[in-house]
C-alpha cells in the first residue's frame, strides 16, 4: 500500500487535509473574493456579523470589512508559517547533518551554537530580532526560524550519527566510495524524513509565533495578519468581541489542520517502516 | 502418554497479508514430550509456537480447532516462554532482582523475601555464578548466554508444565549454544516439562527432542520419532535440510592447502 | 606466495571499561587460500576483520597487502587500491542502501573505479553468482536473503579482488541456502584464484572451505593449523569448546529416565 493511500485511511489525516485546503484556496482565492486592500475602509465602523449583506462579519473599528481582512489574513499566516518552517528545517539539517558527518572539534562547536540558541526562549528571540531591524515580512520569517531550527539540527543529527554506522556505510568505504558522496547519496536521504516530519509543529509554532508578534505591533505594518486583527479588537473587546473572536477561530482552524495532516503524514510513514 | 494440546486443521493469517502464514496443521503435543519443530526462515514455525499459548498481535485471524486437555494456560503460570533475543525479555532500566522477585510474586503467594530466595536458587539452576550478587545486576551487565540463561530462570519461575523455547540460541554462539542446550535438556528432564523447541538447526533438534516436526512454508512436510526422522526421512525436503548439515564428518568442499 | 601480512596488531576500545578487542594478533595468507578465522562472540575476530578493511585503525602493528604497506595508503590512493580487498557482510539486508536496486548496488562498485561497459559488465556478475541478470532492475528489499548475498558477492567481485573479507556471511542464511552460498564461494575461488579471510564462529562452516584455520579467543590468536588438524587435535582450550560445540545428527537420543 502506498503512503498516500494509508494517509487516506488515517482520519486526524484527512480531517487535517480538508481543513488545510479550506484555508489554502480561502488564503488563494483572497485577492478574486476580496479585489482591493483589505485595509481600506467600506463601511461605517463596528458593524456587527450579519447586519449587512456585503459585508457578512462586519467591520471593524476603522470600518474594515473583517471577512476580507479574514481572508487577506490567512495568506500572511500560511506565508509566514511555511516559509519560516522551511527556512528552520533547512537550515537545522544542513548545520545536523555537517556536524554529524564532521564529529569531532566541528560537532561540537556546531553543538555548542545549538545549544546556544536552545537555551533562548525561540519567541524572546524572535521578537528582539524584529525589533532591532525592523518588520517586514523576510526578517519576521527570519526570526522565527531563528527559535526553531535547532530541533531539526539536533534530530539531523542523531539520524546521521545512527545511519552512519550502519552496514552499508561501511560497504561503501569498502567499496571505495568517495565520503563527500556517501554523506550526500547514502545517509542523506535516508535521515531527511523523520526530520520532514517535524515540519506541522514547526509550522504550527511558527503561525503562533507570527501572531503574536503581530499582536505586539511587530509584524508588518502594511499586511493584514490575525495577529494585528486581534491587536486591533483587543480595544474594543467588551464591546465587539468578534473582532478578536473571529481571527482567533482562525488560528485555532489553521494550526488544528497543520497538527492533523502532520499527525497522519507521520503515522502512514512509519507503517511503511513497521512493515519494513 | 496423554495428549496435553492437539492442533487440528490450525491456519493463521496475520493481519493484511494475502495468504496465511501457516497452515492448515494438524499435530499433537504429548504430556513430557519433547518436540522439536524444525523449519527455515517464513516456515511458519514461530507462528506455530506463538498460536499454541496465543501470543500472536492482534487482528491475527486463526482458524481450525486447538483443543487443551484442561483448560488453556496461563502465561508464566502454566507455560513458559523462551525467546530468540534474551535481550528483549528484560526491562534494561530494572536490577534482574527486581524483575524476577516480580514475576514470583505475581505467580505465587509469597512475600518479597521469600520471593527473593527463590530467585537466587533459580539463578544458581541456571547456573549463574554467585546469583546473590547477580540479582543486584542490571541486563546489560550480563553477556547474551547469560541473559538467555537468566531468561530461562524467569521461564521456570513458577514450574510450569510447559516450556516454549523459540529459537533461543540463534543469536548466540556455538559454545554458548551448547551450553544452553545442555541446561534446557536438564531442566526439562529434572521437571518432567513438556517441551515444545523452535529452531532452524535439525541437528540441535536431534540432540534435544524425542519428536521432530518439519515445516516448510506453513505446511507440515513430516512428524515423527526424532532418530526416525533423522535415520529414516521420508520426505525429499527432509533429505535435503539433513544433506544441508554441516559437522565435522561432512566432508570439506575443497581439496588439500593449495 | 604471501597475500596479506599481519604483524603485531592490537587495539583497544576506550570506554568506561577499556576494551582489549587486539592483542598481538598476527598471521599471514597466502593467494588463492583461505584462512578460518574461528571464535566465541567477542573474541576479536570482527575488529580484526574490520581493521584489515581499514574501516576502524589499529593501535599499533602492521598489515602489508600485496606487498605495499595496506596501513599507510589515504586518501585516493586508498580507495583506489580498496578494489583489491571487499567484503561481504553477515547481514545480506543491512550491507546494501534500503532503497538500492541490485543493479545500482553492483554499479557503485563499477562506477567507483572507473570500470566501463557496466550494463553489461553487471549482467555478466549475476551470472556468475547465479542469478538471472533480469534480477537488476528489482529492488534490493524485494529479493529473498539468499539472492541477496548473491548480490552482496557479485558486488565484491566487480573489482577484481584478490582477497575476501567474508565476515559470518552464511550465518544468517537457511541451510539450504548456506550449502550453495558456500558451493559458489569455492567455484569462484578455484576459478578466479581469490583469497578469502573467512570469519566465522560455527567451526563445521570453516571447515567446509578454510585450508587453514587461526582459533582466536580474548583478542588472541590461540592456534593456527591446517584446518584438519586444528580440528582433529585442538591445541587450545577454546578450539576444544569450540570442537565440542558443533551440533551432530544424532539419530539416536539419550533414552529418557523412567519416572522415580
Amino acid at each position: 500500500m502506498s503512503v498516500a493511500a494509508r494517509f487516506a485511511r488515517s482520519p486526524e489525516g484527512v480531517a487535517g487535509l480538508l481543513l488545510l485546503a479550506l484555508l489554502a484556496s480561502g488564503a488563494l482565492l483572497a485577492p478574486l473574493l476580496f479585489p482591493g486592500d483589505p485595509l481600506s475602509i467600506v463601511g461605517r465602523p463596528l458593524l456587527a456579523p450579519f447586519q449587512q449583506a456585503g459585508l457578512p462579519l462586519g467591520t471593524d473599528r476603522l470600518g474594515r470589512d473583517v471577512m476580507a481582512e479574514l481572508f487577506h489574513g490567512a495568506r500572511a499566516s500560511l506565508i509566514v508559517g511555511v516559509s519560516a518552517a522551511a527556512v528552520a528545517i533547512l537550515a537545522g539539517a544542513l548545520v545536523g547533518t555537517v556536524a554529524g558527518f564532521g564529529g569531532g572539534m566541528i560537532d561540537e562547536a556546531l553543538m555548542r551554537v545549538v545549544d546556544a540558541f536552545q537555551i533562548v526562549p525561540g519567541f524572546l528571540l524572535a521578537l528582539a530580532f524584529v525589533s532591532t531591524i525592523g518588520p517586514s515580512l523576510g526578517v519576521v520569517v527570519v526570526a522565527i526560524a531563528l527559535g526553531a531550527w535547532t530541533g531539526p539540527a539536533r534530530l539531523a543529527r542523531a539520524e546521521v550519527l545512527s545511519i552512519r554506522e550502519r552496514d552499508f556505510v561501511a560497504s561503501a568505504r569498502v567499496l571505495g566510495m568517495h565520503p563527500l558522496e556517501i554523506a550526500l547519496k547514502e545517509v542523506l536521504p535516508l535521515a531527511m524524513p523523520p526530520v520532514l516530519a517535524l515540519t506541522s509543529v514547526i509550522v504550527a509554532g511558527a503561525v503562533l509565533t507570527e501572531a503574536a508578534l503581530s499582536f505586539l505591533g511587530l509584524g508588518d505594518p502594511n499586511i493584514v495578519t490575525w495577529g494585528t486583527m486581534i491587536a486591533e479588537g483587543r480595544n474594543v473587546l467588551r464591546t465587539a468581541a468578534w473582532l478578536s473572536i473571529v481571527p482567533g477561530l482562525g488560528l485555532v482552524a489553521l494550526v488544528l489542520g497543520v497538527y492533523l495532516f502532520g499527525e497522519g503524514l507521520v503515522e502512514a510513514l512509519s507503517r511503511r517502516e513497521g512493515q519494513g | 502418554m496423554s495428549v496435553l494440546v492437539s492442533l487440528d486443521g490450525l491456519r493463521v493469517t496475520y493481519p493484511r497479508a494475502a495468504a496465511s502464514a501457516l497452515g492448515p496443521v494438524t499435530l499433537d503435543l504429548h504430556r513430557g514430550e519433547r518436540l522439536a519443530v524444525i523449519g527455515e526462515s517464513g516456515s511458519g514455525k514461530s507462528t506455530l509456537a506463538r498460536a499454541v499459548v496465543d501470543l500472536l498481535p492482534p487482528g491475527t485471524r486463526c482458524e481450525g480447532h486447538l483443543r487443551w486437555a484442561d483448560a488453556p494456560p496461563a502465561p508464566g503460570r502454566d507455560y513458559g516462554y523462551v525467546f530468540q533475543d534474551p535481550a528483549a525479555s528484560f526491562d534494561p532500566v530494572l536490577s534482574i532482582g527486581a524483575q524476577m522477585v516480580e514475576v514470583l510474586r505475581c505467580h505465587l503467594p509469597i512475600g518479597r523475601e521469600a520471593a527473593r530466595a527463590r530467585a537466587i536458587k533459580l539463578l544458581a539452576r541456571v547456573r549463574i555464578p554467585s546469583p546473590a550478587l547477580a540479582l543486584e545486576g542490571y541486563p546489560h551487565q550480563f553477556s547474551g548466554g547469560q541473559k538467555q540463561r537468566i531468561a530461562i530462570a524467569l521461564a521456570i519461575a513458577a514450574a510450569p508444565t510447559l516450556l516454549i523455547a523459540d529459537e533461543p540460541t540463534s543469536a548466540l554462539d556455538t559454545v554458548v549454544q551448547a551450553e544452553i542446550v545442555a541446561l534446557l535438556a536438564l531442566l526439562v528432564e529434572a521437571d518432567g516439562m513438556t517441551l515444545l523447541f523452535i529452531t532452524h538447526d535439525i541437528a540441535l533438534a536431534s540432540g534435544l527432542a524425542d519428536q521432530i516436526a518439519v515445516v516448510r512454508e506453513g505446511r507440515l512436510v513430516e512428524v515423527g520419532a526424532a532418530a526416525q526422522i533423522i535415520s529414516h526421512p521420508r520426505e525429499a525436503y527432509t533429505k535435503a535440510l539433513i544433506a544441508a548439515h554441516l559437522d565435522l564428518a561432512t566432508p570439506p568442499l575443497i581439496g588439500a592447502v593449495p | 606466495m604471501t597475500l596479506l601480512e599481519v604483524r603485531g596488531l592490537t587495539k583497544t576500545y576506550h570506554g568506561t571499561r577499556g576494551v582489549t578487542a587486539l592483542d598481538d594478533v598476527s598471521f599471514t595468507l597466502d593467494r588463492g587460500e583461505t584462512l578460518g578465522l574461528v571464535g566465541p562472540s567477542g573474541s576479536g575476530k570482527s575488529t580484526l576483520a574490520r581493521v584489515i578493511l581499514r574501516l576502524i585503525p589499529p593501535d599499533t602493528g602492521s598489515v602489508r597487502f600485496e606487498g605495499g604497506d595496506w596501513l599507510a595508503l589515504k586518501g585516493h590512493a586508498l580507495r583506489q587500491a580498496r578494489a583489491r580487498l571487499q567484503m561481504v557482510f553477515q547481514d545480506p539486508l543491512g550491507a546494501f542502501n534500503p532503497r538500492a536496486t541490485v543493479g545500482g548496488a553492483i554499479d557503485d562498485a563499477l562506477r567507483v573505479h572507473g570500470i566501463g561497459n557496466r550494463a553489461a559488465r553487471i549482467a555478466a556478475l549475476l551470472d556468475r553468482v547465479g542469478l538471472a541478470p533480469g534480477l537488476a532492475a528489482r529492488g534490493i528489499a524485494e529479493i529473498s536473503g539468499g539472492q541477496r548475498q548473491r548480490v552482496a558477492i557479485a558486488r565484491a567481485l566487480a573489482t577484481r579482488p584478490s582477497l575476501i573479507v567474508l565476515d559470518e556471511a552464511v550465518s544468517a542464511l537457511d541451510v539450504t541456502v548456506r550449502a550453495r552460498i558456500l558451493d559458489l564461494l569455492v567455484a569462484l575461488q578455484r576459478e578466479e584464484g581469490i583469497a578469502y579471510l573467512f570469519v566465522a564462529h560455527d567451526l563445521a562452516v570453516v571447515r567446509a572451505l578454510a585450508h587453514r584455520t587461526a582459533i582466536m579467543d580474548k583478542g588472541r590468536i590461540v592456534e593456527t593449523g591446517p584446518t584438519f588438524s586444528v580440528i582433529a587435535v585442538p591445541a587450545s582450550a577454546t578450539g576444544r569448546a569450540l570442537v565440542a560445540a558443533v551440533p551432530r545428527l544424532i539419530s539416536d537420543p539419550l533414552p529418557k529416565e523412567p519416572p522415580t
